[in-house]
């Protein structure tokens, strides 16, 4: 029982990073826009989930965040899901890397995980239906997008990183406790 | 979050089974045109009151700072406007002589229902779509209010969207100016048609949108021109303001015409829409 309670309060408290970042995205950051593009905070916090804890919360975090955003906007049920468990996959992979006290990787790391959520939907969706000037697409929402989000992560990062020490800490207890 | 499983399932294969999972939807959505169904039901109930308290917060925020500033500039627009107020009194009686008058004419030609007022519902924009790719924006109207799937949208006297999903109190509505949006419309000058679609890259550069196979042989359609659904589209009500042509290029062909229009609605600042509950009738529904 004490083994799956820190377990559960991770899901929950993941559950609810998810939503009120969803919501936040949806309703306040979409007005924000500097430049014609608003920031994906969603992504901060899947490519946040990679790195600091591994490939198997970074997907599944990325599937969960994806599939909400599915419900909602996806024109093709999954297709976020998809993107952004790929992006989770990908940044676990760097995990090894990743030093708490350091700000600068992380934040490229959300920075190249914009840019690659942007390279994807763009050939996927935009280059198939003929609209090839890549280098607009790229100048004026990939990178302006990319830019404004690691700007936001500077900001999210330090409360992110102060929750998952917090869930970190509980899942260390539990297991010394039982091996 | 299998974390319990951590040591045991290597995390490929969970890859593998999520990814699997991801486009069986994907095959299962296009095959369909299931969209979430009851789930997106289910998730509307969670999130759609977050979404309108954090709009009305936010609204009402940006409202008081703007009042503080405009207080000098509407004293002074006051007194400009009151004098254009006495000058539409006059053209109001005029008009409405016309008006009149036309509508005789009209019941004249039997052309009554033409060009009718749509019935329409107010809605509230409570939230933007994800990405900066495609414009879609939710509204606070739903099937309890009547709202059904490809209704039209329209906001500050012109098209504005149609509705493509819809839920218990809440429905999604894809913007005129999405980058996947077509609508069959016609030039009013010359009563031609061409289709507008809606252009990201257009939107992005000059605030324009395009249109293509336009089939002004006469050449008479001049920039400026208005541009309204046409009575040919199978899912716009007719005679809904577009917007105004900004270019006109002769194409390749010699036969048609593509260029660039101006839509009247203004999508960087929409707060409140509304919609039009009738559905255009077609002969395969």
């Amino acid at each position: 029982m004490s083994k799956i309670r820190p377990i559960l309060r991770r899901i929950l408290i993941t559950a609810l990073l998810i939503i009120v970042l969803f919501v936040l995205q949806e309703s306040v950051f979409s007005r924000l826009k500097l430049g014609n593009v608003s920031p994906n905070i969603l992504l901060i916090l899947v490519s946040f989930a990679g790195f600091t804890r591994g490939r198997k919360e970074g997907m599944v975090v990325g599937f969960c965040s994806g599939l909400l955003v599915d419900l909602f906007f996806g024109s093709w049920f999954g297709m976020y899901a998809l993107i952004y468990m790929y992006i989770g996959f990908i940044n676990g992979l760097f995990r090894r890397l990743f030093f708490g006290d350091d700000m600068k990787l992380p934040l490229l790391f959300i920075g190249l995980s914009d840019v690659m959520y942007g390279f994807i939907i763009y050939f996927f969706l935009f280059f198939t239906r003929q609209r090839t000037d890549v280098l607009f697409f790229a100048n004026n929402i990939i990178l302006p997008e990319a830019v404004y989000t690691v700007a936001l992560g500077v900001i999210l990062y330090v409360p992110l990183l102060l929750i998952y020490n917090f869930l970190g800490k509980t899942d260390q207890r539990s297991t010394k406790s039982f091996v | 979050m299998p974390v319990r499983n951590k040591r045991n399932i290597p995390s490929r294969y969970i890859l593998f089974a999520l990814t699997t999972v991801a486009i069986l939807l994907l095959f299962f959505s296009y095959a369909t045109g299931f969209s979430g169904g009851v789930f997106e039901e289910a998730a509307a109930y969670i999130f759609v009151p977050m979404e309108k308290g954090i709009t009305f917060v936010s609204n009402a925020a940006a409202e008081s700072s703007k009042d503080r500033e405009a207080k000098v500039v509407l004293q002074k627009e006051n007194a400009e406007l009151q004098s254009q107020v006495e000058q539409l009194r006059e053209d109001n009686t005029q008009a409405k002589l016309e008006q009149d008058e036309l509508q005789r004419l009209r019941s004249l030609l039997e052309l009554k229902d033409t060009y009718s007022n749509y019935e329409t519902t107010g809605a509230h924009v409570i939230a933007r779509g994800e990405s900066n790719w495609f414009n879609t924006f939710t509204i606070d109207k739903g099937s309890a209010d009547g709202i059904e799937r490809s209704m039209n949208v329209i906001a500050n006297g012109g098209l504005c969207g149609i509705v493509t999903s819809v839920g218990k109190h809440s429905s999604t509505v894809r913007a005129l100016i999405d980058d996947t949006n077509n609508v069959s419309a016609m030039v009013v000058s010359t009563q031609d048609n061409c289709i507008v679609s809606g252009s990201l890259q257009g939107m992005t550069e000059e605030n324009t949108i395009t249109f293509a196979n336009l089939q002004d042989t006469d050449g008479k359609a001049a920039v400026g021109d208005p541009v309204v659904t046409s009575n040919i589209s199978s899912e716009y009500v007719p005679g809904l303001l577009i917007g105004y042509l900004t270019s006109i290029e002769a194409d390749s062909n010699n036969l048609t015409k593509s260029g660039t229009l101006t839509p009247v609605c203004d999508f960087r600042h929409l707060s409140e829409v509304l919609v039009i509950k009738q559905l255009k009738e077609t002969s395969d529904e």
